[in-house]
């Protein structure tokens, strides 16, 4: 019996990742009412920013070639 | 594009290509996705059709839009393979166009009402956001998703101050301006599974989706507060994606996206950068 529990925690770990969701699936989020709009405070976690050179004019760039 | 907007550069791993405005006309649009360039060549006296160059960007191969004769100017969207742009109907009303490019297959859509019109187009795998106005002073302006092709209004916006709208997986992003002598000036919203939540100040028409998240541009909120982009994702969190090295006198550009990866212009005194990342 103990090892079957023992068996069935690790997958269930292993399929909520440790933090209590299922893979793949999204946070509920905590909004509120329509005129009651829950405020979202903002966390720091900024992009792996390259740099372009100096700005001119409008420039669009994807993975393999760039605009401008 | 150049800064006259006389030419647009086109550059891949196997091509380059230099597309010229012309005489009469400046590059309007320059638009990327995964698979394909779209260079809008606009007259400038803003009466004749857009010219529009449709580019491949896996063969290099240029050619013409297929599909409806655009405006000229006006707000364009590019997802994917799928182009949505201006184009007139019958007695000169405001029409949505959409260009599946890899069909050169294109059609008339929906056309605004006399009197009425539509800007600010949004467009990401989610869905197609639009804003709608009237000809009231001020205008009163809507914010809506395409659903069958046709414009509905979101739950959740104040009636009439909206301006950006973008589609997300469970609702949308959007904006209102709430001082209308304070144009640039706007607090945008989300709504997520039938929730709504503030995400607080940000630029007024910088709400961008790309990757899997709404991007939108964020000021310097006082004389120590560097300009920031601002990202919701997903996961209903929202992050600072990007912070200038400026602060006080410092602003962004209008970001772009193309194919999930964005570009940011920021200008303030400790220098002007552009800079480019991958959206995760």
């Amino acid at each position: 019996m103990r090892a079957r529990t023992t068996i069935a925690l690790a997958l269930a770990m292993a399929l909520t990742g440790c933090n209590g969701t299922v893979d793949g699936a999204r946070p509920a989020p905590s909004g509120g009412a329509i005129d009651e709009p829950s405020v979202v405070e903002p966390t720091t976690d900024l992009l792996d920013w390259q740099d372009a050179g100096a700005p001119s004019g409008t420039q669009v760039r994807g993975p393999d070639w760039q605009g401008s | 594009m150049s800064e006259d907007r006389s030419t647009a550069d086109v550059a891949g791993i196997r091509n380059q290509l230099t597309i010229a405005a012309g005489p009469g006309r400046r590059i309007s649009e320059l638009l990327m996705s995964e698979g394909w360039a779209v260079v809008v060549r606009q007259d400038t006296a803003e009466t004749d059709p857009s010219d529009v160059d449709v580019v491949d960007l896996a063969t290099g191969e240029r050619s013409e839009l297929v599909g409806p004769e655009p405006a000229s100017g006006g707000s364009w969207a590019l997802t994917g393979g799928d182009l949505y742009y201006p184009t007139y109907g019958d007695d000169r009303a405001y029409c949505l166009a959409t260009s599946a490019l890899a069909d050169s297959n294109g059609e008339d859509g929906w056309c605004a009402p006399a009197r009425t019109g539509f800007s600010n187009l949004t467009a990401s795998e989610h869905g197609i956001g639009m804003m709608t106005f009237d000809d009231s002073r001020p205008a009163c302006r809507t914010v809506n998703l395409l659903e069958a092709g046709l414009p509905q209004p979101i739950d959740g916006p104040t009636e009439c101050v909206a301006w950006d709208v973008a589609a997300t997986a469970d609702g949308a992003v959007w904006s209102e301006v709430p001082k209308p002598r304070r144009q640039e000036e706007a607090v945008f919203r989300a709504s997520a599974d039938g929730t709504f939540l503030d995400l607080g100040p940000g630029t007024t028409g910088t709400a961008l989706p790309c990757g899997d998240s709404v991007f939108f541009v964020r000021d310097p909120q006082g004389p120590g507060d560097p300009a920031r982009l601002m990202r919701w994702t997903p996961d209903h969190t929202l992050e600072v994606a990007y912070e200038s090295a400026s602060t006080g006198n410092a602003f962004l550009g209008e970001p772009t996206c193309g194919g999930g990866v964005l570009t940011l212009s920021s200008y303030g005194e400790e220098g002007d950068e552009s800079v480019w990342a991958a959206v995760d």
